[in-house]
């Protein structure tokens, strides 16, 4: 694509409508480290967000040829990388998933930015242990950084619905989080 | 400020977006509310712990594979061709084969191909389909993977519907249109491996 830099998202699902499916590409190029990184903090497994990304991706592609969607293309994937997520949690059974130490070696290194982030462990490790639904909502709000009102659109909720959910996996971060924190010390 | 007013400028508090005047309030309140100072607290340390996950590299491999699987996933769902079923498990060549066999060929000699078809009858035959209680059954409760047409061979108000979920499940279903009511359908599960 030249001059694909100033290519919006409505512009490039339009190309794709009209046929240049390879414009897709460079959807994936936008959003992949996002999509990759939010289900790799849902799920605790890199290798599995891997999958789960690529998926979310291939499903992405099916459905915006054939559906049009109130919201945004960016919100729209999350909403499907959040159904694939709970898709495998509920099949698999990992929603107290805590990842073991020898898992943790698996991640690939240089994967993750960890600088000036020392608890980065214990970190994932909290996280994990709150429930889903609040985890995905304070990785949204927190990470991703999306509004309540995005977050409300992906999950299906309302706006007020998605701001308790933060607030309330906020707090209970924060109290598993302490709690493990005291627990080494 | 009352304490569901707090609740609801936590956020614009956090970000630094409330006005000058609307912040000395909210901390006016917080100051003298131990439920709202716990939330704040834990919304700045859940910020603060969470900043540190925001980092993730691009890879360039990945959006190869992906668009590598797509590619694969578009001829996944081209019309049926022969030599796609000859991959399927051994255990599959068993009397609903035979029976879906004979359906898609007693359906396809009678109508000729490629038929004469209006768009709209298609469409409507589809949709009696994707409709039904029974084959939305079949399928079970599935958002994130639609079911996708594959196919809707049709004539004289007669049509053959071939609904699919990725690689895992496809129904064949027989639609009378002008009934608009499905008169017959199998389950293929797995109907492709190997691909």
């Amino acid at each position: 694509l030249k001059g694909d830099a100033l290519l919006d998202d409505r512009d490039i699902i339009a190309l794709m409508r009209s046929g240049n499916s390879d414009s897709f590409s460079e959807m994936v190029e936008r959003y992949q480290a996002q999509i990759r990184r939010y289900l790799f903090r849902v799920t605790g497994d890199y290798f599995l967000a891997q999958d789960l990304a690529q998926e979310t991706f291939v499903n992405a592609y099916q459905g915006i040829l054939k559906t049009k969607t109130e919201i945004s293309f960016k919100s729209w994937l999350y909403r499907i990388a959040t159904n694939n997520a709970y898709q495998y949690l509920r099949h698999k059974k990992l929603v107290t998933f805590v990842p073991q130490d020898d898992t943790k070696e698996q991640q690939p290194q240089d994967s993750v930015d960890s600088s000036n982030c020392e608890d980065r462990i214990a970190v994932e490790e909290a996280l994990l242990k709150i429930p889903k639904e609040h985890r995905t909502c304070i990785l949204l709000h927190w990470v991703e950084g999306l509004k309540y009102v995005e977050i409300g659109a992906i999950l299906g909720i309302t706006e007020e619905a998605a701001r308790k959910r933060v607030t309330r996996g906020s707090e209970e971060f924060k109290k598993v989080f302490i709690e493990a924190e005291g627990l080494e010390r | 400020m009352k304490c569901y007013e707090c609740a609801k400028y936590l956020q614009q508090y956090v970000d630094g977006d409330l006005s000058t005047s609307a912040r000395a309030s909210f901390e006016t309140h917080v100051h003298q509310c131990t439920v709202c100072l716990t939330r704040l607290e834990a919304s700045l340390s859940t910020r603060e712990a969470l900043g540190c996950l925001k980092g993730i590299q691009q890879e360039t491999e990945f959006t190869e594979s992906v668009m590598t699987k797509i590619k694969d996933a578009q001829l996944v769902s081209s019309p049926i061709k022969e030599h796609q079923y000859t991959q399927r498990s051994p255990k599959w060549f068993n009397w609903r084969f035979l029976a879906i066999g004979a359906v898609a060929a007693a359906a396809a000699l009678a109508l000729g191909l490629p038929s004469m078809l209006k768009p709209n009858e298609r469409t409507l035959a589809a949709n009696i389909a994707l409709e039904n209680p029974a084959i939305q059954a079949a399928f079970g409760v599935e958002t994130s993977n639609p079911v996708t047409i594959q196919n809707v061979i049709m004539n004289d108000g007669q049509a053959v519907v071939i609904l699919r979920r990725g690689d895992t499940t496809m129904v064949v279903v027989g639609v009378d249109v002008a009934a608009k009511e499905v008169t017959q359908w199998a389950i293929v599960d797995h109907p492709i491996s190997g691909t």
